[in-house]
Parts: structure tokens; C-alpha cells; sequence
């Protein structure tokens, strides 16, 4: 299933192709410069620099209460825990399969949005049986390198 | 930045996704429910939160976070903005990224191997929102 034109909406905040392509970039960004071009600066493993990144977000997450600003530590502390679980998640399933890991995020989401607007908006438990639904998803797909 | 060092494409695939939230995720979507657009970004945050609150539902512990850090991300933008002024959203989207640029600059220009790195990344970022938000 693919993402192609068209508008999407998603109860963590209303998602459309523009947006979705903001997170595609950012993505490839976060593995592209923050892993492949960084091992290659510094000549090391790409195991090894997702160990520094993610020993490095761990130790700033316990820092970040000293920004006093609520929505700023907030948009911080967000960020990095998106940038350290999505780093996880490419650690697991190996650096080489970045691309269908993308393919595979850009498909939750786009399934987040259809099973609320599609058929659960307004039900009684919607947000339960949203996550309950994720996680079938989820646990269906745990390989992502089929890239189906 | 210690996050993971942020490159154009980067900052540019998250101003897009901000201004989504606010364009396509407060705008357009008011108009399709009649709603003002103060009314639809309550809901969206009433969403939110009530959407946080079941996604320990998620078992696999990285899209969990993911999700997580993606919706948390989106109510605190959706909070700041509506502080700042909503028809101001583009100039917020600036700001975020401002404050992600100085924290690449603060970290990887100065801070970087010294000790207490990151308390000092957070205590310098603690002063810049004070100067700025």
C-alpha cells in the first residue's frame, strides 16, 4: 500500500501528503546524514555511531527538565524520544533496510488515519481500539524488510 | 545535535510537517467540520490525549515511541502555537527550528567532549527559550 496524493487525516493531528513528505525527509535525514555520512566522517560502523546517538540522547533526556519553558522542553523531549525509538528501530532491523522501514512507517501511519476516520471516529473506545488495531498491524509486520 | 545532527532536508521535512498540523490539521479540517478553528485544535488536543492515554496498547516498544514521540511532539506544537497566536504559525515553525539549529550549534560547536556536555546543552537551551519563546 502505498501513500499517493490525496489527504490524510490521523487523530494525532491531521496528516496530509505535504506532511507526510516533511516526515519522509526528515527520516532519511536522521539515517542518511545522523548515521551514514557520520560513520563515514568518522570512519567507524554504523553500529557503533547509532550507539553514540543513542547514548547521547540518553543522557540529554536527562537533562532536558532544566528547560523551564513547558512547550519548548516538551517539543524537545518529544523529538528526541521520535529520534531515539526511530534509531532503535533501524539498530533492529538493520541500517540497510532504512528505505523499507520508511516505506513501513509511512504505511502505519497512513493505516492510523484510515481505521479512525474510515471507522472509529466517534465510536465508544475509539483511541483503545485505535492502539489495539496499531498494535495487529504492528505485530503483523514486525518483518520490515518484505516491505509490504 | 545530540539528538542526531540535523541537515537541511531535515529542517525542512519539519517546518512542512508543522505548518501541516496547522494548515491541514486546523484549517482545512474546520472547515470540513464546521468548526472554528480554536474549536478543532481543542479537539485535536482532547484526541491526543485521550489517544495517549491507550497507547501502551502498542507492544512493539519502537513504534510505541514513535507514536508517542510523534503525537507529543504535534499537542506541544499545537500549544505553542496557539500561545504565540495560530496566524502566527509559520513564524512558530521558524522558531522551533531556530531552537533545534542552537541546539546543533551549541552542542557540536562548543559543548561536544566536555564534561557535563549535556547539562550544559540543557541549562544553554533553558536560556535561549527564556530569550526567544
Amino acid at each position: 500500500m502505498n501513500i499517493v496524493g490525496g489527504s490524510l487525516n490521523m487523530p494525532i493531528c491531521g496528516f496530509n501528503q505535504q506532511m507526510t513528505e516533511g516526515l519522509k525527509g526528515f527520516h532519511n535525514g536522521l539515517v542518511e546524514h545522523g548515521i551514514i555520512n557520520r560513520s563515514a566522517k568518522k570512519n567507524q560502523a554504523f553500529e557503533k555511531t547509532i550507539e553514540k546517538e543513542l547514548d547521547d540522547m540518553t543522557r540529554f533526556q536527562k537533562e532536558t527538565h532544566q528547560i523551564e519553558d513547558k512547550e519548548m522542553r516538551e517539543l524537545t523531549e518529544a523529538l528526541t524520544k521520535y529520534a531515539s525509538a526511530f534509531y532503535k528501530l533501524v539498530q533492529k532491523e538493520g541500517v540497510d533496510k532504512y528505505k523499507q522501514i520508511l516505506q513501513f512507517l509511512n504505511k502505519f501511519y497512513f493505516e492510523m488515519d484510515n481505521k479512525y476516520y474510515s471507522e472509529l471516529e466517534g465510536q465508544p473506545e475509539d483511541m483503545k481500539k485505535l492502539a489495539l488495531y496499531l498494535n495487529e498491524i504492528s505485530c503483523k509486520q514486525a518483518n520490515y524488510s518484505d516491505g509490504n | 545535535m545530540p539528538m542526531c545532527g540535523f541537515n537541511a532536508k531535515m529542517l525542512e521535512g519539519l517546518a512542512v510537517f508543522q505548518e501541516g498540523l496547522v494548515e491541514h490539521g486546523l484549517h482545512e479540517r474546520s472547515k470540513i467540520t464546521g468548526q472554528t478553528v480554536e474549536e478543532r485544535l481543542q479537539e485535536e488536543l482532547s484526541d491526543m490525549g485521550r489517544f495517549s492515554q491507550e497507547v501502551h496498547g502498542i507492544t512493539d516498544p519502537e513504534l510505541r515511541d514513535l507514536t508517542i514521540g510523534l503525537s507529543t511532539f504535534a499537542k506541544a506544537f499545537y500549544r505553542f502555537a496557539q500561545r504565540k497566536g495560530l496566524e502566527n504559525y509559520k513564524e512558530t515553525a521558524e522558531a522551533v527550528n531556530a531552537f533545534f539549529v542552537e541546539m546543533d550549534r551549541k552542542y557540536y560547536g562548543e559543548l561536544q567532549g566536555q564534561p557535563e556536555d549535556m547539562r550544559k546543552l540543557a541549562a544553554h537551551l533553558d536560556e535561549y527559550s527564556r530569550r526567544v519563546a
